[in-house]
């Protein structure tokens, strides 16, 4: 369906280009590569505000990146490589690595971590990008790094010696994480990354505004991301960006860019921006006045979002159907995918509104769900057709078996459901599983997740690839992963309200729900 | 700081610490704290001149036995520049301290019903401050939290409250236009609450209420402002009570009670060359900060150099929730990252930057966590000039 494009504000100049396409794989992290290239290089660099970094660039050229001290060649690399690592001037934990080669390469990673003997992630290299130009994420701050470049090419494998680099300071400010483990060997990915972002309170729900203590309060907000340890790694200030109230942080489908939604919530305010992930070069934000909460990526790398009807704001009372729609971030273009009204008009006139609250794509059933609160309603169309497929709860359900009173987050996978449900029981937020078989049109509950933890809005569960469960308690700062049965294996507290959460392996390849 | 010793000055500050607490929407000076009735101690004027001052402790002195050259309040005799102050590293026992105990009202109310929330009567705050009810207090909000009053207090006083423990909250914005409220009047943050949405929280026999009144507790508070948590005026506690008669909630100048008392002298001072400014302050060794909580170095995010031409520390004490009215000179700048900061970076309203202290008067720094709801300095050093050789 055509649509009427968004305005998109691009500033232009330094945007990353989205090849729309998948990323390449990463490799999996953690892991230890025959060691090679002894010891670290020497030079650690000023570790200043910013941060500082070693170089030590192999075969002469390469210069040190500002603040950084140079080191000296280590013996044991084969010459091949001519080595530049530098730190990002606007994300000080966030390593930038070009290099060239005098052997053509055919594929080309980077390892790097706190101990030369046990790397801890692995960065593919993009051989499309200028000098090899490759982003080394997820470092802590204040951290010393040891980092080995490997190519394949011609049936051999080169190496590089190991350099080092010292990451500098993310912004003070950013919201503590408290991590606290029941299991810790069972959780995904030895507890892999989160994405989230702070700002949502400011916009104002039940149950949320800013928490007391570290990190907990005050009115600037960031796009952030957190490891295994509960430590930052990655910080983006939005307080003076047209998206402060951030509800949703998430990565692009190439892995390239950090995209940001504001909570806008029935206001006409709503805007997307997308920031790379060096944090360099110019935010590129996207205004439509109507979009509020949420914004999923479709896999063309295009963004999935939906905006009021009636532009943002109440008509009459009533804050109206949304529409979903698909925005183009090349162009700046969005067009229409579905109108809320086509199916779900008689829910909607009556609930006083759609207020759509979280939407995914489905890639087993390639389509898109869409959470409709005031309905306690989950639709599933098909994408990009835009057909009904099926309802999940509320009075227009599919499936009887499925019944709850208020959701944001949830997860459809080809036959099993996860649902938030907010006005949950034990005083809480629940998390509500469901077996479902489409063509049958049957369902049965599978799990009931009853912490006691609450999230009077917002608030998401996601089922990681090894089948735990992610759950966001967005207003009151909590975060638990689960097991399939139900069991608490890790609980994460901090004194801000977040957004929808973003979990994931590693900080390379297409995010969920692509696969890891 | 002698024994705090006055009537009505055991005021001990209210760390107003709320998950959803007081702060200041401004940058948070030093008078933003609370003041209360200050719990002045009267120990000697620890006056900067060499040998003044006996520095008195006031329970629970924080300082620590001074090291030889650094000095306490009250150190005899100049200390020598080493020429190693370009960077000054405080620790725990540089730091004042801010012991406070924390006393909010509670009230029954009877469930089910419109109740009204009234805070016409209010005239001060709970720092003592003077207010208008008509028109200082910007917003109201009632957050519903999965504790038991004491609980509640507790956590409060120690800056510790959990947001996790919180169970919801409504709001309204009298907007100069009243100073009473009903119950069914509130909304979500400026957006409409369905009238059924509200009864589940209020209705101890609605079938959506979970919270029984023996395990959780409503919080009122009055702020300036309209940022959440912060600029809390005044507070309260209430539950819900289906054989209570009480329909109103009144917010009065006593619904909380404030008591601190501040201890600057005892904090052990760091000594800078005089007309310096290029001095690097760092934290990283900080353990504690003044509320006694752990000093999360990466939080701080202000540093504030203010200079006392002629107040006595004992004034300072005293007059703590106006330290920066008090002051003469007042440098401030945001901390962007890290645990240091070059003083020099300072500032004043003018845009001067801070010139390094004198030999007169005193001198302090601050450093603010300005995220967090609790305005209070987590630290706040004594500079005194060394001498150079």
């Amino acid at each position: 369906m055509a649509g009427s494009g968004g305005t998109a504000l691009g500033s232009g100049g330094g945007a990353t280009s989205a090849s729309g396409g998948a990323a390449s794989g990463g490799a999996p992290s953690g892991g230890t590569p025959s060691a090679s290239g002894g010891a670290a290089n020497g030079g650690s660099g000023a570790a200043g505000a910013s941060g500082g970094v070693a170089g030590a660039p192999q075969g002469g050229s390469g210069g040190d990146a500002s603040g950084g001290a140079g080191g000296s060649t280590q013996p044991g690399d084969d010459g091949v490589f001519t080595l530049n690592l530098t730190l990002s001037t606007a994300i000080p934990t966030v390593g930038i690595v070009t290099f060239s080669s005098s052997v053509p390469i055919e594929k080309a990673y980077i390892d790097f971590g706190r101990d030369p003997n046990a790397f801890e992630y692995r960065a593919p290299v993009d051989l499309a990008e200028p000098d090899h130009r490759t982003l080394l994420l997820g470092m802590k701050q204040s951290t010393s790094y040891f980092v080995r470049i490997t190519a394949e090419g011609g049936g051999q494998t080169h190496s590089s010696a190991v350099h080092t680099v010292e990451t500098g300071f993310l912004p003070n400010g950013l919201p503590v994480m408290e991590v606290e483990d029941q299991n810790a060997s069972a959780l995904y990915a030895e507890g892999g990354f989160t994405v989230n972002c702070t700002g949502v309170a400011s916009g104002g729900f039940p149950g949320g505004f800013p928490g007391g203590g570290p990190g907990g309060g005050g009115s600037r907000s960031f796009a952030f991301i957190f490891d295994k340890d509960g430590d930052q790694v990655w910080a983006y200030e939005l307080t003076d960006t047209p998206v402060a109230e951030c509800s949703r942080a998430r990565m692009s489908l190439d892995g390239k860019h950090l995209w940001v939604g504001n909570f806008s919530n029935v206001s006409p305010n709503g805007a997307l921006m997308r920031v790379p992930m060096d944090g360099m070069g110019a935010e590129q934000t996207y205004s439509f006045g109507g979009r509020h909460h949420d914004f999923g990526i479709l896999p063309n790398g295009n963004v999935l979002f939906w905006e009021q009807e009636n532009g943002g704001g109440y008509t009459d009372g009533s804050e109206g159907p949304d529409i979903i729609r698909e925005l183009d971030p090349n162009t700046g273009e969005a067009t229409d995918l579905y109108h809320e009204m086509t199916d779900f008009s008689a829910l909607i006139e009556e609930a006083g509104g759609a207020h759509t609250n979280h939407a995914n794509y489905v890639p087993e059933l390639e389509a898109i769900s869409f959470s409709l609160r005031h309905s306690s309603t989950i639709g599933l169309i098909s994408y990009p057709e835009g057909e009904l497929i099926a309802v999940f709860g509320g009075a227009m359900t599919t499936f009887p078996a499925m019944s709850w009173d208020v959701q944001h987050g949830h997860h459809v996978l080809a036959d099993r459901l996860w649902v938030f449900n907010n006005n949950g029981t034990n005083g809480g937020s629940d998390i509500l599983g469901f077996d479902f078989d489409l063509g049958g049109m049957s369902a049965s509950p599978i799990l009931n997740y009853s912490s006691g933890r609450s999230s009077g809005a917002f608030g998401d569960v996601k089922e990681l690839p090894n089948g735990n469960l992610y759950v966001t308690y967005s207003t009151s700062g909590v975060i638990h992963e689960v097991s399939p049965q139900g069991a608490l294996l890790r609980e994460v507290t901090t004194s801000a309200s977040l957004g929808y959460s973003e979990h994931r392996a590693m900080l390379y390849g297409p995010p969920p729900p692509y696969g890891e | 700081m002698t024994a705090i010793a006055r009537p009505l000055c055991l005021a001990t500050l209210t760390l107003t610490l709320f998950g959803c607490g007081p702060g200041t929407n401004d940058p948070p000076a030093p008078n933003g704290a609370g003041s209360g009735q200050a719990g002045g101690g009267s120990g000697g004027d620890a006056n900067l001149s060499a040998g003044g001052g006996s520095g008195g402790t006031n329970g629970g002195s924080s300082g620590a036995p001074s090291p030889p050259g650094g000095g306490s309040a009250g150190t005899s005799g100049p200390v020598a520049c080493t020429g190693t102050e370009s960077t000054v590293v405080i620790t725990d026992d540089t730091n004042y301290s801010l012991p406070s105990t924390l006393t909010i009202g509670r009230s029954t109310v009877r469930d089910a019903t419109d109740l009204v929330f009234d805070w016409s009567g209010l005239t001060r705050d709970l720092y003592g401050k003077p207010l208008n009810p008509l028109l200082d207090i910007d917003m109201i909000l009632v957050s519903l939290w999965s504790m038991t009053p004491e609980e509640l207090e507790e956590n409060l006083e120690k800056d510790e409250l959990p947001l996790s423990a919180n169970k919801g909250a409504i709001t309204t914005y009298p907007q100069d236009q009243f100073t009473s409220q009903n119950l069914t009047r509130f909304d979500l943050f400026g957006n409409p609450i369905p009238e059924e949405d509200l009864w589940g929280y209020f209705d101890t026999k609605h079938p959506k209420f979970q919270y029984p009144q023996d395990q959780y507790t409503f919080l009122l508070m009055a702020s300036t402002g309209t940022a959440t948590g912060k600029g809390v005026r005044m507070l309260s506690f209430f539950t819900l009570d289906p054989n209570a008669t009480e329909t109103t909630l009144t917010l009065t100048d006593t619904s909380t009670t404030l008591q601190y008392s501040v201890e600057l002298e005892a904090a052990r001072p760091v000594f800078v060359p005089p007309s310096t400014p290029g001095i690097t302050l760092d934290w990283s060794q900080m353990q504690l900060n003044a509320l006694g909580n752990e000093y999360v170095h990466s939080q701080i995010t202000q540093a504030v150099v203010a200079h006392y031409a002629t107040r006595t520390l004992t004034e300072l004490e005293t007059s703590f929730v106006d330290l920066e009215t008090l002051a003469d000179g007042w440098w401030s700048g945001e901390v962007k990252a890290g645990t240091s900061i070059q003083l020099g970076e300072l500032v004043n309203a003018s845009g001067a930057p801070f010139p390094g202290i004198t030999d007169q008067g005193i001198w302090l720094v601050a450093l603010f966590c300005t995220q967090c709801n609790n305005p209070a300095p987590w630290s706040i050093t004594l500079l005194r000039p060394c001498v150079s050789g």
